[in-house]
């Protein structure tokens, strides 16, 4: 995964000529984010936003030289896309698109383990490097190139903590939403690994929420690999069991997925828990600044 | 999305699994039809609702099978208001009701198939025990079995399965057919549930008693024939509405009605409210394409849960401006003329917009953009 970030991103964008997936990746470009051509089966030889468009991803990939991809078609379409987009080589791919039937994403996810390719979402926000780059749809003047790495399943309640961290001037070295589906790409523990390594990153924030075991996973992980600073502010802490809370994933059942659990795990393995959505900046920049 | 059990039956009908006889009714018409039809002493009553443990809430009767027995039994269940441990407070309301034959059995099991999100794959779950309350058994003895999604049902799998249940394995092929179809229904149907419980052995061969599937709502664009027998009179009437309309709506018990965009920040505000003391009236994310419609369409929605006192609108803007749902706030108050307190956080795109647009309106809305006191606010109006 490092290798993905340390090379210089070179992006086709699957749906780049459709409504949501043109008008993102024309921001995109403007945050200098190196989309290099789009994906639209039956429009190959467009040309849009000034970039040319391909039929499927081979032919984008042996033209540009494109070694990532974001997706933006419409669920009954997606899994044809990522598959166009596997076929082409690319190892990097980001999965905007909400609403993937879950037994795909369960095929999908062998195919990812099996080629090793590095997936975010679906149903993700995307993500962003301040200043160097944008893949997905997160709003742009929030960001500020700075310390915290950030990791969540959420799309507005990522927003909120990347604006927090702003205003008390810490800013971020990355923030990703890996989705929140039941079954999604990548983990809270592929994108911990990334930020142990990371230099840039001095302090972790890790937002979850309700269902799954994802953030149980995180902190088995964190037990032994605790290396930085760790936050984690977890969503759902008042939701009734058994209902679906907007997200596809984010659910409680009799035997998991409660946020208790969550924040019990998290906190035995040395994570700073964050109790409050209103104090996420408060609290790391009181701890941060109380250190140096 | 849940199936009715009849409807689940039906489905295990076209793959040749066994189900006992049955009959669905509506009414108490034609009883000596269906009492000829059973031909046997005693028959099952079953309400047909979204919900378990329905024997121990009284949704389930064993009758005599003659025409006065079923008459009273039927006028018992039909237009009954059942409320179980697992329908959340509300309440069920019995309009069909499934008449079943009584099978003799010498064997019973739980049995389901289930998609697992921590193995991201199908498993299947089995027991020794099967029947209500299975839920509360953590104890007692489950067997779990991985599929393989390549292969299928393998011959180990059956053999681990039969002998696990104390079956002898000269039931190999029917056990590995049996598996091998409920495995087709869960893939052709896009289930995340196949649960059957209890699972019986009767006259050598098995057949199921009882049957609940739930269908993964994303698959809705290729199974819509599932989708439009989908039972609405089972959900809170306020859900159902809102998923017209494209909106994530889940009724809470409380009187701070809570308009926010995007599933993550409608559950953090709806912690933070109740962390604060209040009680939040409702779970809805307008998401993150809020258009003008939208926005009405939610207030509309808020309004008709009679327990709200006052609105809460947390909105982060990102791609959607927060000028624009301001605007169409404005307007919706003007069209359905409304009178209850408002509270608004407006952060991110065009805050400041929104700002000027809520206080040229001479309808009074508080205007808070920090959380923690939009959120304290809010509080107090609810407790008015």
């Amino acid at each position: 995964m490092d290798n993905i970030f340390l090379t210089d991103l070179k992006v086709i964008c699957h749906g780049f000529t459709g409504k949501m997936g043109n008008y993102h990746s024309k921001l995109s470009i403007e945050y200098n984010t190196n989309i290099v051509a789009g994906v639209s089966p039956g429009k190959g030889g467009a040309i849009s936003l000034g970039k040319p468009i391909f039929n499927n991803a081979l032919d984008a990939v042996n033209a540009t030289g494109a070694n990532s991809s974001l997706i933006f078609v419409p669920a009954i379409n997606c899994i044809d896309a990522i598959l166009d987009s596997i076929n082409s080589g690319i190892k990097f791919i980001v999965c905007i698109t909400e609403g993937i039937p879950v037994l795909d994403m369960m095929f999908l996810k062998k195919i990812l383990i099996e080629k090793n390719i590095l997936f975010i979402g679906p149903n993700s926000p995307g993500m962003v490097i301040p200043d160097v780059c944008r893949l997905g749809i997160m709003p742009l003047n929030i960001h500020k190139k700075g310390i915290v790495g950030i990791v969540s399943r959420s799309g507005t309640l990522t927003y909120e903590a990347i604006n927090q961290t702003s205003l008390v001037g810490l800013g971020q070295s990355m923030s990703v939403g890996i989705g929140g589906d039941p079954i999604c790409g990548s983990s809270f523990v592929d994108f911990l690994q990334h930020f142990n390594k990371c230099a840039k990153t001095e302090i972790i924030l890790l937002i979850g929420e309700i269902g799954g075991n994802l953030e149980e996973e995180a902190a088995f992980f964190l037990k032994d690999n605790l290396e930085k600073t760790v936050f984690a502010y977890i969503a759902g802490y008042s939701a009734p069991a058994g209902k679906r809370m907007g997200h596809a994933g984010a659910i409680v059942n009799s035997l998991s997925g409660k946020a208790k659990d969550k924040i019990d795990l998290l906190r035995q393995s040395g994570v700073h828990i964050i109790d409050s959505i209103d104090v996420i900046g408060k609290t790391i920049s009181d701890f941060y600044f109380n250190k140096h | 999305m849940y199936l009715h059990e009849y409807q689940s039956k039906e489905i295990l009908k076209k793959y040749n699994i066994r189900v006992p006889k049955s009959l669905l009714v509506f009414d108490t018409d034609k009883l000596i039809l269906i009492v000829n039809y059973f031909n046997c002493d005693n028959i099952f009553l079953k309400a047909q609702i979204h919900s378990g443990s329905r024997a121990s809430f009284g949704g389930i009767i064993l009758s005599k099978n003659d025409v006065s027995s079923l008459f009273n039994n039927l006028k018992m269940l039909l237009k009954k208001h059942i409320s179980t441990n697992q329908t959340l407070g509300s309440e069920k309301v019995v309009e069909k009701v499934l008449i079943e034959e009584c099978v003799s059995f010498s064997k019973s099991f739980y049995l389901s198939f289930y998609l697992d999100r921590m193995k991201k794959n199908i498993c299947i779950l089995f027991s020794l025990n099967s029947g209500t309350n299975i839920e509360n058994n953590n104890g007692h003895s489950f067997f779990n079995l991985s599929i393989d999604v390549i292969f299928g049902i393998n011959d180990y799998q059956v053999r681990y399965f039969l002998t696990s249940l104390g079956l002898d394995l000269s039931l190999f092929n029917k056990a590995k057919e049996l598996l091998k179809r409920f495995l087709s229904i869960f893939i052709t149907y896009d289930l995340i549930l196949l649960e059957i419980n209890p699972l019986v052995y009767s006259n050598n061969d098995f057949m199921c008693l009882d049957a609940k599937f739930e269908v993964d709502d994303n698959s809705f664009f290729r199974q819509k024939d599932l989708f439009l027998s989908c039972d609405n009179n089972q959900y809170d009437y306020l859900e159902v509405e809102a998923k017209k309309f494209n909106l994530n709506y889940i009724s809470l018990t409380g009187n701070i009605g809570c308009i926010v965009n995007g599933a993550g920040l409608a559950m953090a505000t709806m912690d933070l409210i109740n962390f604060k003391g209040g009680a939040p009236a409702n779970f809805l994310d307008i998401g993150g394409d809020a258009t003008e419609e939208k926005v009405f369409n939610a207030i509309r929605l808020i309004l008709l849960n009679t327990n709200v006192k006052c609105i809460f609108f947390n909105i982060f803007g990102g791609i959607v401006k927060c000028s624009d749902i301001a605007n169409s706030l404005v307007n919706a108050i003007k069209i359905l003329n409304i009178r209850i307190p408002i509270v608004t956080r407006f952060v991110g795109n065009s805050s400041e917009e929104a700002f000027n647009v809520i206080s040229n309106y001479e309808y009074t809305i508080i205007f808070e953009n920090d959380f923690c006191q939009a959120v304290e606010k809010i509080i107090v109006f609810s407790k008015r």
